[in-house]
């Protein structure tokens, strides 16, 4: 190919500079006296000079390398334009997802592997090299195909993947917004939380909602998130629930903790919504959550403060009183029927608050 | 001494894997076998998933060669990546060579390195006699090492050593070739106390190569009249009941045989400990223990003995009065009924125990109130009604190991027994509903059995 359109302002006949780099790729500056010069001039203006047949590489901006013969006019953009000399004295090979292809040169970039294999856009390029994990090569990353056992590239699908908490997210950029990653992980990025970004071997780093995190970086493991408000030291470090229930309660929008109080275990969670009719429109709500939960049922479930109607009639069976962590809650004794027994494969947090909201509208929709 | 490393395959897996591979025309069959890792320190493969390779589908079949197509390589790195599975290639001998072959080494050459290409976990390869019989090996930088054991749990526990000959008759019960093999067997007794303690004491006469105590109590004078080995000065000084058991062990079979667990089965340290047996013997009075004993058996593929005694008593005329002398034992295998399907315990029963433990006075006030049907309250018991069952325990896992009973052991999943009545009544493995919704074989998943309480 040769370009006519005058890009830049060179005037002909004139000095040009370019940069051009030998075998070890540092590339210099480089002036020749003519505005069009050949693959051989080129080869001849570089310093180092390899022992047999220089041959050039245009090195685009995109990553592409393009063979310029010693005889063919290069095209000239721009002072920045950059070349590099090798040895055209054997062709290398390469193969891409099992497939075989010839490389005049020693040296080959991410794109021209793409160009040569027609590797479409959402695949990433691999690298596999014996004895050595294997990397992924960008399109201006160069590969030197004369380090032996240098040859095996293939592709992937390019998802990346990251672990909010303890759920792990998709993507399909390499990098992503943490307040993107909170949402995908279903975690509410409105409520208060200390975000931590943990890579292996690093010490954890505090990030913002507007942080970018690149999911390429080596040993990336997760976001951890901690709630801002910690109450008497003891937000949801009581003891562990299940990972389904952690998750649940993390997108709901709750303030919730986990207590133990007098070797009784409890799931507290803060401002739980009544529907209408109550004394109060939101209660501290309380389950209890025994140790060899989820094999033990959950069973009833407490409130505070103690509810009446709102027309100040009592609630039948609620009669019990206890006291969570000095808190005095009401028990409302209700209790699954012989038609739905606890199921430890299926019950969870979750599916309990449903029983409990039911028990909770039947009182007011008379 | 190290123990034995061992692929556990439950029952069901090897039967569905014995006919795959024997389909009755004397050629050579293929298939794959996903499996996890038991959390312990111990290499214990634990075969979760069978990925049989359909004859059809192979390019050639033939009583000593077999080819098949690396898609089904593929379809198993895509199920086990993610968990980290360790792929096991299995195929028939049909001639009963119980070796592997050059051929096979050749092909392993190829496609371990593929699997290892494709994920780093342990993987390997297996052969298959008509007998059943399975050899294993397992891949670490491009060696081979044979697993010294394959071990399938069932209504028989099947054996098939690396070292002995693809015939192997389990041996005798009770001859010295047993009490060999038990050496290299290795036992969790959940509980040192009135029923574990003379299981404890059997299991080490009978020469099993490690038995491991968990129990966090100690001793007291209420327990010299039924704890084997404790002394008064045990008593008077308050000591543990697993250090009590070590020093008897260690009188008798010398060091390195019994460890001691000073902990509750509720504890991650102590299933960590015990994911390293081969089988679990449950000697406990709570639901809870029981609860982990089974979530162990099924995650961690270990045939379990549940034994319990009870005498229940009634009021007669202002006098009590025994209503019953009991012993119940229950073997339980993995992809069998479970302790809960037996209804041993039930997600109500351990809400109340976990009530009577941990808050006594609600507890008290719920059975009042009738929330809580009354438990069974399981009496002090005595030592010649626990030494009773415990030996029935022990007998039942002999005779699992080293088959003796002239009726088929699948008769035998619960044996009860009445002093009072004089009866012992037995019941059939296929009389128990069993759940369809266990899943067997999890392993090292976290967190530990699925409990949070055991998370890391």
């Amino acid at each position: 190919m040769t370009s006519q359109n005058a890009a830049g302002n060179r005037p002909a006949n004139s000095t040009i500079t370019i940069q051009i780099a030998g075998l070890d790729l540092n590339f210099k500056a480089v002036s020749i006296v003519d505005p069009t010069p050949t693959g051989a001039q080129i080869a001849a203006a570089a310093e180092v000079l390899p022992d047999n047949d220089p041959f050039v590489l245009r090195f685009l901006d995109d990553g592409e390398l393009v063979p310029i013969l010693a005889s063919e006019v290069a095209p000239i953009d721009d002072v920045n334009d950059r070349f590099v000399v090798t040895s055209a004295d054997r062709a290398f090979r390469l193969k891409v997802d099992g497939e075989q292809y010839d490389w005049p040169a020693q040296y080959v970039t991410g794109k021209t592997v793409r160009k040569l294999a027609g590797i479409a856009n959402d695949l990433q390029l691999m690298l596999s090299v014996e004895n050595e994990p294997d990397t992924v090569i960008g399109n201006r990353d160069l590969v030197d195909l004369a380090v032996a056992g240098v040859e095996r590239f293939y592709t992937v699908h390019e998802t990346w993947k990251i672990k909010v908490q303890d759920t792990v997210i998709q993507s399909d950029l390499p990098t992503i917004k943490v307040r993107d990653a909170m949402n995908k992980a279903g975690f509410d990025p409105a409520q208060p939380w200390h975000i931590f970004l943990k890579v292996a071997g690093q010490p954890k780093q505090e990030v913002g909602l507007d942080f970018d995190v690149d999911l390429r970086t080596h040993g990336i493991e997760k976001l951890r998130l901690t709630p801002r408000d910690v109450n008497n030291g003891e937000a949801g470090n009581g003891f562990r629930l299940l990972g389904v229930d952690e998750a649940f309660l993390a997108q709901s929008g709750w303030r919730w903790r986990t207590v133990l109080d007098q070797g009784r275990r409890w799931l507290i969670i803060d401002d739980y919504r009544l529907p209408p009719g109550f004394s109060s429109t939101a209660v501290a709500m309380a389950l209890e959550i025994p140790n060899t939960y989820p094999g033990a049922q959950i069973d009833m479930f407490y409130v505070a403060p103690v509810l009446l109607l709102a027309n100040g009639n009592r609630i039948g069976a609620t009669e019990t009183l206890i006291t969570i962590g000095g808190v005095t809650y009401q028990r409302w004794s209700r209790h699954r029927g012989q038609a739905s027994p606890w199921n430890p494969k299926i019950d969870n947090v979750r599916t309990h608050l449903t029983l409990v909201d039911g028990a909770l509208s039947r009182e007011v929709n008379q | 001494m190290t123990q034995p490393s061992a692929l556990v395959i439950p029952a069901g897996v090897h039967a569905g894997l014995k006919a795959h591979l024997f389909p009755g025309d004397g050629c050579e069959a293929a298939a794959i076998l996903l499996c996890s890792r038991s959390p312990g320190v111990r290499k214990r493969l634990l075969a979760q998933r069978l990925i049989p390779v359909p004859h059809g589908d192979c390019a050639t079949r033939t009583p000593d060669y077999i080819s098949w197509p690396g898609r089904y390589l593929e379809d198993a790195i895509d199920r086990g990546e993610d968990e980290g599975l360790s792929v096991v290639l299995v195929h028939s001998h049909p001639g009963g060579f119980f070796a592997f072959s050059h051929v096979d080494n050749e092909s392993d050459a190829v496609t371990v390195r593929a699997l290892h290409a494709a994920y780093e976990a342990d993987h390997g390869s297996a052969i298959m006699m008509p007998s059943g019989a399975i050899r294993a090996r397992m891949y670490r930088d491009g060696i081979a090492t044979d697993l010294d054991l394959v071990i399938v749990p069932g209504d028989d526990i099947l054996t098939y050593w690396a070292d002995r000959d693809e015939n192997q008759r389990a041996p005798v019960a009770f001859t010295s070739e047993m009490t060999a093999q038990n050496s290299r067997l290795s036992v969790l007794v959940i509980g040192a106390s009135g029923t574990g303690s003379p299981t404890i004491e059997q299991l080490l006469r009978l020469g099993f190569g490690r038995v491991v105590g968990v129990e966090y109590d100690f001793t007291e004078f209420k327990n010299l009249n039924r704890i084997l080995n404790t002394t008064i000065a045990d008593a008077k000084t308050e000591v543990p009941k697993v250090q009590v058991m070590l020093r008897a062990a260690e009188s008798h079979r010398g060091q390195g045989v019994f460890v001691p667990v000073e902990r509750s089965i509720l504890d991650r340290e102590a299933v960590l400990a015990g994911a390293d047996c081969d089988f679990i013997l449950c000697c406990v009075d709570t639901l809870e223990a029981r609860y982990i004993a089974d979530l162990m058996g099924s995650a961690f593929l270990m045939p379990i003995i549940d034994l319990g005694v009870v005498i229940p008593t009634r009021q007669a005329s202002a006098k009590t009065v025994i209503a019953d002398v009991c012993g119940r034992v229950d073997y339980v295998y993995p992809g069998g009924s479970t302790l809960a399907d037996r209804g041993v315990y039930t997600p109500e029963a351990l809400e109340a125990e976990y009530l009577k433990l941990n808050a006594p006075d609600v507890h008290r006030e719920k059975v009042k109130e009738g929330y809580i049907k009354g438990m069974v309250e399981e009496a002090p018991s005595v030592i010649s009604l626990n030494m009773r069952t415990s030996a029935a325990a022990v007998n039942e896992l002999l005779a699992r190991l080293y088959p003796f009973r002239h009726e088929h052991n699948s008769g035998y999943a619960r044996t009860f027994f009445s002093l009072a009545a004089a009866e012992e009544d037995h019941t059939a493995e296929g009389k128990f509903k069993r759940g369809d919704d266990v899943e067997l074989a999890t392993g090292d998943r976290e967190p530990l059995l699925g409990l949070p309480a055991l998370g890391a």
